[in-house]
């Protein structure tokens, strides 16, 4: 290639690039900036004629020291009184002092998750720790977290002092010390229990069991140190497992404080029988057995807390349907109203599938006939209302009910609290070819 | 004159226009303060401390971070600590708006799980892009940088030079920028995102491979996939019942390497091309391993098998010991299935045999396990047991054991 076209070239390409930097200072690579910025910073239209001489004193006389070199760094007590003083805010003042921290904890922490470098390939480790190193890790981290605190207070992982609203829903109206308090003692057994599940390797044994159970008891109790019985009891119930299940139905039902209070102090007895986590020495059959007396127990009770109608209200909060139409209200993607339209069309069919699957006067043909036929124009209902997009979702993930009504079932629903459960009565099959009974003996 | 040699003449006259327009600026900009840089260190009080305050963060311009990360770095401050002051500016700078946005939002009580309003959801987002966009503008490419990657090649690299270390964490900056930004622009549902994103993953790695070629030499690239890649990872997990040689771990991972190569990233492979590429794979990992530890590699493979050690591991017994269990269960589970399909036997018959046959295996997995591993074995390897359940020819069930 000739030389002029390969300067050319070169030419060409180093003009792309200081029109990009100069367009986008960010392009170009830091240490360029920081010496363009400086440059540029340097110079003065009045001052470009003594530059160099100004530059020569410069070089000449003593540099003063960087304004960052007069601040204390060992001792960051006094790194960060020099910070307020020197007016940074506190999310300054929190990542320059977390940076030193993790600097000066870093060689430590760097030994302590080293891998063996003399072990085989095939025996590289999963990262896991030995008790030993997790343990010392763990006061490395609680030593950190308490210098945080030492150091700034409540601003040590929040800019306002005050609590986040996300916060005020897991703990209530607690001052910002308390929730801190709080959440370290969350972090520390939530790091304790990780640790304990990594070490199963998916195997959980009986003493497994006992162990996250005794890190519960355990971490329950330093809370309980922590607050006050009003407060702790106001805890447990925001981070109860029943809380936790009951929330979907709760967005959809919108009970008040004090109907959801009774809602959780009749089902909360009734969680592990409902929800067992392992059926012990019992039968299958024995725990379903367990299961159906305490639902219709807490149904009860619901509807002698509730009432009819909220207790009706409440079922349909948790029928998994039911929240699907609605969840296509709040997104606009059907109109007003339509949720509802739509889901007591069950009703209408539940009701007539019933009355055609009891009607003596039709054979099973026509019954077969009249369910396909209700299935059929339940379906174009559904596809009217919703339109074709939150139609098709709908009918495609919910309505496997409607399926069975087009195959030749009688379908009933019965509103749980914990959803609805569906009842399903097949037309008897027709007889198979062949097997028609003979005919009658003249 | 020609035209190419005027076009270079005036090329060239750019050039030097561009660079003069860097080194001699016709309105370069204001220092923030004429002043040099002060910061309040004797942190004592009074007028002093005040006009002292007056000339520190103020001074900074803490309104526009740019300048604020310029002025920092001019004062000394390390480059990290002056991306992640200036970086916590912007943020802070768009909490107001955030803080808005929660205002509008009803007060939630803690027993109702949040609502996802698509208005609400759209505002948040975007704010979020705004707020990366400006801080990608502020501190560039460091903002793909990944402190974790870093910290496991100091750590597993112990013997790799500062350099070479950097190098590496330059390219995992690049290539996350890489996927980000292609990321950015995909369109459609998530299965169609998954698959152009894999493919162009694909080829980032590829080319990722290459450029690390450039960095390490043959032996460090060699030692960095056997600690780093994928394929490495998938043998490590996989063969804890294989205890592999390093030998065989090193011929096993050239062929899984190849074969991971070979098939692409399995978002876009057919479900006939996996089949058909673990077949091949499968002939050449027993060519290099011989029939009988080809044996005990397939038998590794097996989640009844895996399922089986990891029980052995927990309850401290040797390793053996989970060879023995899968021998039980490869000598049981065919005559349980002759046995339930046997149409010489009565109902009664293939039931007092099947019950037989149940307990013998609870008294030979016993045996290896003890009675607490037997429990613990029902749930983990041992579910094969359930198939004393399933009805045969003659719709026949016993209870497991």
């Amino acid at each position: 290639m000739k030389l002029p076209v390969v300067l050319l070239s070169v030419s060409l390409v180093a003009n792309a690039a200081l029109i990009a930097i100069w367009a986008q200072p960010s392009f170009a690579p830091s240490g360029l900036r920081d010496y363009f910025s400086g440059v540029r910073s340097r110079r003065n239209p009045g001052e470009a004629s003594q530059s160099v001489a100004s530059a020569k004193n410069k070089a000449e006389q003593p540099q003063p020291p960087s304004p960052w070199s007069a601040f204390e760094k060992n001792d960051l007590h006094k790194l960060v009184a020099q910070l307020r003083a020197a007016g940074f805010p506190s999310y300054a003042i929190r990542v320059i002092v977390e940076d030193r921290l993790r600097d000066s904890y870093a060689g430590r922490i760097r030994q302590l998750t080293a891998p063996d470098p003399n072990a085989p390939y095939a025996k590289m480790g999963s990262g896991q720790l030995s008790s030993d190193r997790f343990n010392e890790m763990r006061r490395l981290n609680d030593e950190h977290e308490q210098i945080l605190h030492d150091l700034l207070g409540v601003f040590a992982y929040r800019d306002s002092g005050a609590i986040t609203n996300d916060e005020r829903r897991s703990y209530g109206d607690l001052s910002p010390g308390k929730v801190d308090a709080i959440q370290r003692v969350e972090q520390d057994y939530e790091e304790m229990k990780t640790q304990a599940r990594a070490g199963m390797d998916n195997i959980t044994l009986p003493e497994d069991k006992e162990r996250i159970a005794l890190l519960e008891r355990e971490e329950h109790t330093d809370l309980a140190a922590l607050l006050t019985p009003e407060e702790m009891e106001n805890y447990d119930i925001r981070h109860s497992p029943v809380t936790g299940r009951l929330r979907q139905a709760m967005t959809y039902f919108h009970a008040s404080e004090s109907e959801f209070r009774a809602i959780y102090q009749i089902e909360a007895p009734l969680e592990d029988v409902i929800y067992p986590s392992s059926s012990g020495d019992r039968s299958v059959d024995d725990v379903v057995a367990a299961q159906r007396q305490a639902n219709a127990q807490m149904s009860d009770q619901l509807k002698a807390a509730l009432g009819d109608e909220r207790y009706a209200e409440f079922t349909r909060s948790s029928d998994s349907d039911y929240r699907m139409l609605v969840g296509f209200e709040r997104q606009q993607t059907i109109p007003d109203g339509a949720a509802l339209q739509v889901y007591d069309l069950r009703d209408h069919v539940a009701q007539e599938s019933t009355r055609v699957f009891n009607d003596s006067s039709l054979d099973n043909s026509q019954k077969l006939a009249a369910l396909q036929t209700l299935a059929q124009s339940t379906r174009a209902q559904m596809l009217n209302v919703l339109g074709p997009a939150a139609g098709e979702t709908y009918l495609r993930q919910a309505s496997f009910w409607l399926a069975a009504v087009e195959r030749g079932q009688a379908v009933s629903f019965t509103p749980t609290p914990q959803g609805t459960t569906s009842n399903f009565r097949s037309l008897p099959a027709p007889p198979r070819a062949g097997n028609a009974p003979a005919p009658a003996a003249p | 004159m020609k035209a190419p040699t005027l076009l270079l003449a005036a090329s060239l006259a750019l050039n030097a226009v561009l660079l003069a327009s860097f080194f001699f600026p016709g309105s370069p900009e204001p220092l923030p303060s004429s002043a040099p840089l002060v910061f309040g260190v004797s942190a004592a009080g009074g007028v002093a401390a005040a006009k002292a305050k007056a000339e520190t963060w103020s001074g900074l311009e803490p309104g526009n971070p740019a300048t604020l990360l310029a002025d920092l770095r001019r004062a000394g401050f390390p480059r990290k600590i002056a991306d992640a002051v200036a970086t916590a500016e912007i943020r802070a700078q768009f909490d107001p708006r955030r803080k808005a946005l929660d205002l509008k939002e009803p007060d939630r009580p803690f027993w109702e799980a949040e609502v996802q309003d698509p208005k609400m959801r759209a505002a948040r987002q975007e704010i979020t892009r705004e707020e990366e966009q400006a801080i990608k503008n502020l501190i560039g490419s460091d903002f793909y940088r990944d402190d974790d990657y870093a910290a496991t090649l100091q750590r597993r690299f112990p013997g790799l030079s500062a350099d070479k270390l950097a190098q590496l964490e330059n390219l995992c900056t690049q290539r996350n920028q890489q996927v980000a930004e292609l990321y950015a622009t995909l369109r459609g549902d998530s299965a169609e995102v998954d698959k152009q994103l894999g493919r162009a993953e694909a080829e980032f790695d590829k080319a990722e491979r290459a450029q690390r070629a450039g960095i390490l030499n043959p032996e460090e690239l060699r030692d960095y996939d056997l600690r780093m890649s994928p394929a490495a990872s998938v043998l490590r997990n996989g063969l804890s019942g294989f205890n592999p040689t390093e030998e065989e771990f090193q011929a096993l991972y050239n062929l899984q390497a190849a074969f991971m190569d070979r098939l692409g990233p399995p978002s876009s492979a057919t479900r006939e091309d996996i089949l058909q590429a673990q077949q091949g794979l499968g002939e050449q990992i027993q060519a290099a391993l011989g029939d009988e530890r080809y044996a005990d590699y397939k038998r590794s493979m097996n989640e009844s098998y895996q399922q089986t050690f990891r029980l052995v591991t927990r309850l401290n017994l040797p390793a053996e010991t989970a060879n023995e269990v899968w021998a039980i269960q490869q000598d049981v589970q065919p005559r349980m299935s002759r046995l339930q399909n046997n149409d010489e036997l009565s109902t009664a018959e293939t039931a007092q045999q099947l019950t037989a046959l149940a307990d013998e295996t609870k008294a030979r997995i016993t045996a290896a396990l003890g009675d607490r591993g037997f429990e613990a074995y029902r749930q983990y390897g041992g579910s094969w047991m359930q198939g004393f359940q399933r009805p045969g020819f003659h719709g026949v069930r016993v209870s497991p054991p």
